[in-house]
């Protein structure tokens, strides 16, 4: 008989979306850009840097358990506030109820690959809520201080999972490159 | 009594898009179509380093993320008269050809298909007389069986009886203006599904080439990034080009055996869509694939087609693209009433408003000579097939002659008698444009095998060079890339000056084809288009829709914007 995969086996990906040439929607790739730099991840567990693209991330969704995106999240709130909503909460809604402006492919792609049979088993969104969406490469004073905050979360919710990533030793520097 | 009716957004489309249409007797009399959110994201350019332009333009879009780091690149190249070696030329090509395959048959399955496709009434069909149907349109494909049918049958019940539609909200259901059988309709739901496995590996290609997806990361001006060395693992080597191969084998299979017979059996259905949707009929489209280092010969071909004559664009850098393009703010919320060339472009906001009569816009109107120009598909078809190129011959005849078939099976004889000269008639009409598309997509996949063969016969002749460095003098010189992208005709201009970016401007696809009116109060292509469309139903104007959706706008970057807040779901608001 096949054994239950352990939870902390299962195979996952951390996806950052956002576009980061319009302030506060880039802070999800920021996040993602800090993990990278701060930590090392098992095998296991994929990071990736989705920008503004939707469809076109299947290949990096297709067979893994489970999935976290970090986005920009327009909900009710303060700049800055972070939200941790399970993807199913979300996909209730009518697929074009636009939250964030990429979404309406990304949640496309998450829907059919359902409808497929090729859905991950456990979907989490971690949402900051923007204050500035116009054009520009800085982040508001308020969701540049959630940047510390959404790492604890992200790594609670992994340790809740029995995963630990490493913190890297010295120094980190992220590849903000946009920001140059 | 005349009223307008406002569809604001425009639902399955990329970005913000809203379209009025004044409604008479059942028929559209006048149109506005409208990009209703601003951000000018060129101005973040202005000052960096030009070799770095495309890492930042590829994010000016979800959808379109590669065209605009070509076009970037093309832009800068130009300016700095910069050949690109032979390898890195191919491996372009390979890259557009699997991001446009990618986008056209995203296109027709996830953005447009419900317009035509009823999936209420595929529930209904019989699985087996499903499959007789779908194994005369395509005989040998292995998705068309009576057991795959009846599950794709009852996974749409499952849906339709949980009440949570998904992907499936904002159908226009059993509307007058649905057409199909069940049984084509379930056939269709069912490519739909399938279709989704197809982009997969048409992005594995972005991918695997492009380091990176979705935003490549192999680019350089002066060629690209990819170290070929065929014994090397970590070096773009034969494992890599034969997956390559392999991927753009499959993805084949799927566009010959169903994408392109599914239009045609949508379309022998719904003739009357070859007289709708005509509008502007001039055409731009520009050669791409180019197979030297100078761009100066293209595999596929295009050019313009003004009051019916036909001029060939010779390729990067030719004046006569040069010259002609410019862009009017008559009639969009920008400052002033000019008439400005890309190089001397500003872009400052002023929204004042909704106004018929005056602007109503943040969306630019482009002109080629002064004219509207329709760009996309049906003009790289109808200007290549002018031009003689023999792939896009071919393919056209075969849609024809597939229209022909099933017209005569069906019984539906204005399908079963079009003839090629009927056809290449309805090329500007929204019929004209989804079978465009699909004759394209279908040459690219041959031609991106060529480009592929070419690649792999010069590494083995022993040529392994990539990239030319640019080298940036002192003093202002001034470049514009072309490409002709999924939805069509896309230009980059730069202007340099020492060695930075002084100014920027990308004059988009659904810019030339979404514009609002221009200074005499011409309307834009699609405005144009909409007129004279039938709408069945004032509250679910899917007629207007039809025509929107066939040239594929991607309003993210039109106004290089997107819609930040919002909660509309995109239904008509009549008023009168």
């Amino acid at each position: 008989m096949e054994k239950e995969k352990h939870e902390r086996d299962k195979k996952g990906v951390i996806v950052g979306v956002g576009n980061v040439l319009q302030k506060d929607d880039g802070i999800g790739i920021k996040v993602l850009k800090y993990l990278e730099a701060a930590y090392v991840f098992p095998d296991h567990v994929d990071l990736v840097d989705g920008g503004t693209a939707g469809a076109a991330l299947q290949s990096e969704i297709l067979g893994k358990d489970w999935l976290l995106i970090i986005d920009a999240l327009d909900v009710s709130g303060q700049p800055g506030d972070i939200r941790m909503i399970a993807g199913n909460d979300i996909l209730c809604r009518p697929a074009d109820l636009k939250m964030s402006p990429h979404q309406v492919g990304f949640f496309d792609l998450i829907q059919l690959m359902e409808l497929n049979d090729q859905g991950v088993e456990e979907f989490s969104i971690l949402g900051i809520i923007p204050k500035d969406t116009g054009v520009g490469t800085e982040l508001s004073i308020e969701v540049e201080a959630s940047l510390d905050p959404a790492v604890a979360k992200v790594m609670a919710w992994l340790h809740e999972k029995g995963i630990a990533p490493k913190k890297v030793e010295g120094s980190v520097k992220p590849d903000y490159w946009w920001t140059r | 009594m005349s009223k307008i009716i406002t569809i604001d957004p425009i639902s399955r489309i990329e970005g913000h898009l809203r379209v009025d249409i004044k409604v008479k007797d059942g028929r559209i009399i006048d149109a506005w179509s409208a990009g209703t959110m601003f951000r000018g994201i060129e101005q973040i350019l202005m000052g960096k380093d030009p070799g770095e332009a495309w890492i930042f333009t590829q994010r000016f879009c979800g959808v379109c993320t590669t065209v605009h780091a070509l076009a970037s690149v093309r832009a800068v190249e130009n300016a700095l008269d910069l050949d690109v070696p032979i390898n890195a030329q191919m491996i372009r090509n390979i890259i557009v050809a699997a991001h446009s395959i990618f986008d056209h048959i995203s296109h027709f399955y996830t953005l447009s298909a419900l317009d035509w496709v009823d999936v209420a009434s595929a529930a209904k069909a019989d699985p087996k007389a499903a499959s007789k149907v779908a194994q005369m349109i395509s005989p040998d494909w292995k998705g068309n069986s009576a057991a795959e049918f009846k599950a794709v049958k009852d996974k749409i019940t499952g849906v339709l009886n949980s009440g949570q539609l998904g992907i499936f909200n904002n159908g226009y259901w059993g509307h007058k203006a649905m057409h199909l059988t069940p049984e084509l309709n379930l056939m269709a739901v069912a490519h739909y599904l399938q279709s989704f496995e197809h982009l997969r590996k048409a992005n594995e290609v972005v991918g695997l080439l492009g380091s990176k997806t979705p935003h490549i990361q192999n680019l350089a001006v002066g060629g690209v990034a990819n170290a070929i060395d065929l014994n090397q693992e970590t070096a773009l080597n034969m494992t890599t080009l034969l997956k390559v191969k392999g991927y753009l084998d499959a993805v084949r299979d799927f566009v010959i055996q169903v994408y392109f017979p599914d239009v045609c059996a949508i379309m022998s259905q719904y003739m009357p869509w070859a007289t709708y949707g005509i509008g502007v009929t001039d055409m731009l489209a520009v050669p791409e694939f180019p197979m030297d280092t100078r761009g100066t010969e293209f595999l596929s071909l295009g050019g313009t087609l003004i009051d019916n004559k036909i001029t060939a664009v010779k390729g990067f850098g030719d004046k006569y693209i040069e010259k002609n393009v410019a862009e009017s703010v008559a009639h969009s919320w920008y400052d002033g009433d000019w008439e400005l060339h890309p190089y001397k472009e500003t872009t400052e906001p002023n929204f004042t408003g909704f106004d018929h009569e005056g602007k109503y816009s943040w969306v630019k109107s482009p002109r080629f000579d002064g004219r509207r120009m329709q760009v996309g598909p049906a003009a790289q078809v109808l200007t290549s097939y002018k031009l003689g190129d023999p792939l896009t011959q071919k393919y056209t005849k075969q849609f024809v002659d597939n229209v022909n078939a099933l017209g005569a099976a069906t019984s539906v004889s204005s399908a079963a008698d079009l003839d090629m000269n009927g056809f290449l008639n309805a090329i500007p009409s929204t019929m004209g444009r989804h079978g465009s598309r699909v004759i394209r997509c279908a040459a690219i996949l041959d031609l991106a095998l060529t480009n592929w063969q070419k690649l792999v016969d010069n590494i083995g002749s022993g040529d392994l060079s990539v990239c030319n460095p640019p080298v940036y003098p002192k003093g202002e010189i001034s470049g514009f890339g072309i490409h002709e992208a999924p939805r069509g005709f896309l230009s980059h201009w730069v202007v340099i000056k020492n060695g930075k970016i002084a100014n920027y401007q990308a004059v988009v696809p659904s810019t030339w084809n979404l514009c609002p009116r221009d200074k005499d109060g011409n309307p834009g292509p699609t405005e144009a288009s909409l007129i004279g469309n039938p709408i069945a139903d004032l509250h679910e104007p899917l007629e207007a829709l039809r025509t929107v959706h066939s040239y594929d706008p991607c309003m993210a970057c039109a106004v290089h914007a997107f819609d930040p807040k919002g909660n509309e779901i995109g239904k008509g608001k009549t008023r009168t």
